[in-house]
């Protein structure tokens, strides 16, 4: 007898009810507004008969469609291969196969449906990317355990990496407490209040133009006669206003500065209130927020991107904020940064070393970008003065003294800014890691090692061939680190990069 | 993590001496790729067409040569890149990674480990089935920065190289 599982077949024939109903639910979902408009429109006789017609049609064709689905869906497992293969598709054809030890989870899922018709959808997770999951929608109960307790079996007697993954998970839950503590990090009310008050406030300011906007339009939607009124009242006062007094406007402008850094500092306060950060043996556990809503425990290993960012005022105040990136899939990516901020240097070494288990800071090759990178930034910031310079010269929408100001004033801190990114801007490649530092204000150094790097791509437009010039792009689980016109001798580097990652059988997360 | 502390060495490497990726030799791929891609864009020059029909009729030439002109002149350019960049592309196998390097205003080149890849898959659309090409696709955990798609393969090749992969991801694994 064969082993199970070994010769291609179909799911369970409840399958094409299945498959049924959600195309049909994805035709719904894409066509509800039609729908709507046919349910309010109330169409008549022949239209009417036309329209039933229709949808008459297109349940056949789903039903049609549903039911060659279910027959070009086969799966098996390929012993020889050691993988789990699954080929489907009616008009293209897709082959998916997965080894083993990729396998992360065998899922079961059970909707109503699934339910109703005494099956389970089974899941096969696999680690990272986009096509992360295979779903076979229809299992009866017998084969669905049958084919679990096969695969997981297969991957565990496949993998040892896995293992160490588990047990990250596991460890993590359990045990928290009888892990001893290496050290310490309180962060104080005060310094709570400087971090807040020394934070980069565009956020501020960003939250209060939220906020002034959906309120204008909530207005607009109730009020939609008064506010005709109103919007030429308040475009009236704002036109006296432009041509009138500076005071007002400068005052105005001071109210939103300070509005903005009250905002920032409250939401810090409330993000990050009594934060405490310990370093226990093999985890470094997080907790803060006002009812302590984040409660994070790391390994070093599922840290793929290290950020430290601060800005010259928090610099001077001895201010760091640490952003830990870990491995994410690409739908929920919003949770997959920790920020820690309100950190002392010495704490960021603490942090540093035992992410890396080694404080010093590695000495590299230094790449910086060329100066055609300058030049590139400072012409996209040309752009919007152009537009506006042209658009004022045919339609002139302000004064021509106003215009001159401000455009004088956007050049002057973007070519500020500009230069200062460019200055900063660096690549640094060691033996183990990689940092990119740059500053604009907030100053950042990303700190990868090597061997946690998936892929490296490099570019190179037409027009910098001549000048031997490179993009890099550092692909990693949590994201990827670009450099931009950066000399050909990097590709050196590269190879070493290739070397490093090659050689290892370090397991990256 | 122990067990590598244990085994580690740390001997000096002359970085001079790696093996160059830039210079591997890359394996073409089949001509058929720039009839499926022409015959993409062909579609696209059809829409413009109809536009461009439509707005004569509806008696809104002006905008409607403007912006079909436009459309054009945007197709054109296309088809020219097209036509550029399809001796371009070109993918290796090393002993440890996967080198892929495609484009011709921009030109990419990617490298996978073989250490990195977490699965392979072969797809083929309707075009492709006319064709008679596959396209295969290489996931790794980056995303889709280090995801490739090998695109214009022959079949049996894509499958050749598919399982060739295979074997590798399971054997580099730990």
């Amino acid at each position: 007898m064969s082993k199970p599982f070994s010769i291609p077949q179909r799911q369970s024939a409840v399958g094409i009810l299945l498959i049924f109903t959600s195309t049909l639910y994805k035709f719904l979902r894409g066509f509800w507004a039609a729908l709507a408009y046919f349910v309010f429109k109330k169409p008549d006789g022949e239209v009417f008969i036309y329209i039933i017609l229709a949808v008459v049609v297109l349940f056949v064709l789903i039903a049609v469609y549903s039911y060659f689905d279910y027959r070009k869906f086969l799966f098996y497992i390929d012993y020889k291969a050691e993988e789990f293969i699954l080929r489907k598709g009616v008009f293209s054809s897709d082959f998916v196969s997965i080894p083993f030890d990729k396998i992360q989870q065998v899922n079961f899922k059970r909707g109503i449906l699934q339910r109703v018709a005494g099956v389970y959808s089974l899941v096969i997770d696999t680690a990272g990317s986009n096509q992360k999951e295979v779903e076979i929608k229809a299992v009866n109960t017998e084969d669905a355990n049958q084919l679990a307790d096969i695969l997981n079996r297969l991957k565990e007697t496949n993998n040892t990496s896995l293992e160490t993954l588990d047990e990250v998970i596991d460890s993590e839950t359990k045990t928290e407490k009888n892990n001893e503590e290496k050290w310490t990090y309180r962060l104080s009310l005060a310094t709570l209040i400087k971090t807040g008050l020394s934070s980069n406030f565009f956020r501020g300011f960003g939250l209060i133009f939220v906020f002034i906007s959906t309120i204008f339009n909530e207005l607009n939607q109730f009020f939609k006669e008064e506010t005709s009124q109103w919007e030429t009242q308040l475009t009236e006062d704002m036109g006296g206003i432009a041509t009138g007094s500076i005071l007002i406007i400068s005052g105005f402008i001071i109210l939103l500065l300070v509005l903005s850094i009250l905002i920032t500092t409250v939401e810090v306060f409330i993000k990050y209130f009594n934060l405490n950060l310990t370093q226990t043996k093999n985890s470094l556990d997080l907790q803060m927020g006002l009812r302590t809503n984040t409660r994070v425990s790391l390994k070093p290993i599922r840290v793929q991107i290290l950020k430290i960012i601060t800005n010259p005022i928090q610099k001077r105040l001895n201010l760091y904020k640490a952003s830990l990136w870990v491995a994410s899939s690409e739908d929920n990516d919003k949770k997959s940064v920790i920020q820690i901020p309100g950190l002392e240097k010495d704490t960021i070494q603490n942090i540093k070393s035992f992410l890396y288990q080694s404080s010093q800071n590695e000495s590299g090759t230094t790449f910086k970008p060329h100066w055609v990178e300058l030049s590139r930034r400072l012409i996209i910031g040309a752009i919007p003065l152009i537009a506006t310079g042209v658009l004022q010269y045919f339609i002139n929408f302000i004064e021509f003294v106003w215009w001159v100001i401000v455009a004088s004033i956007y050049l002057l801190l973007y070519a500020i800014i500009q230069f200062r990114i460019y200055n900063s801007l660096n690549l640094k490649i060691g033996e183990e890691f990689i940092s990119k530092s740059y500053a604009a204000w907030d100053e950042s150094t990303e700190i990868i090692e090597i061997y946690k790097l998936q892929g490296i791509t490099i570019k190179q437009p037409l027009w910098y061939k001549r000048r031997n010039l490179v993009h890099i792009v550092f692909h990693n689980a949590a994201g990827d680190i670009t450099f931009r016109a950066v000399d050909n001798a990097i590709l050196q580097k590269v190879n070493y990069c290739l070397y490093a990652i090659e050689r290892t059988n370090k397991a990256w997360m | 993590m122990d067990s590598i502390e244990a085994s580690f060495s740390n001997k000096p490497i002359d970085i001079t001496t790696l093996p160059a990726f830039e210079q591997v030799v890359l394996n073409p791929v089949c001509k058929k790729l720039l009839t499926k891609h022409l015959l993409q864009t062909g579609i696209w020059f059809l829409i413009v067409l109809a536009f461009g029909v439509f707005m004569y009729f509806q008696e809104e030439i002006l905008v409607g040569s403007l912006i079909s002109g436009f459309l054009l002149l945007f197709l054109i350019f296309l088809v020219f890149d097209l036509i550029k960049k399809q001796p371009r592309y070109g993918y290796a196998i090393r002993e440890k990674d996967l080198i892929y390097k495609r484009g011709f205003l921009v030109s990419k080149s990617t490298v996978v480990s073989f250490n990195r890849i977490q699965h392979v898959s072969i797809n083929r659309s309707v075009l492709d089935k006319w064709l008679d090409l596959s396209t295969l696709k290489v996931f790794t955990a980056g995303g889709s920065g280090s995801d490739m798609k090998i695109t214009g393969l022959e079949p049996k090749v894509a499958e050749k190289l598919k399982e060739a992969l295979a074997g590798k991801i399971a054997n580099e694994d730990v």
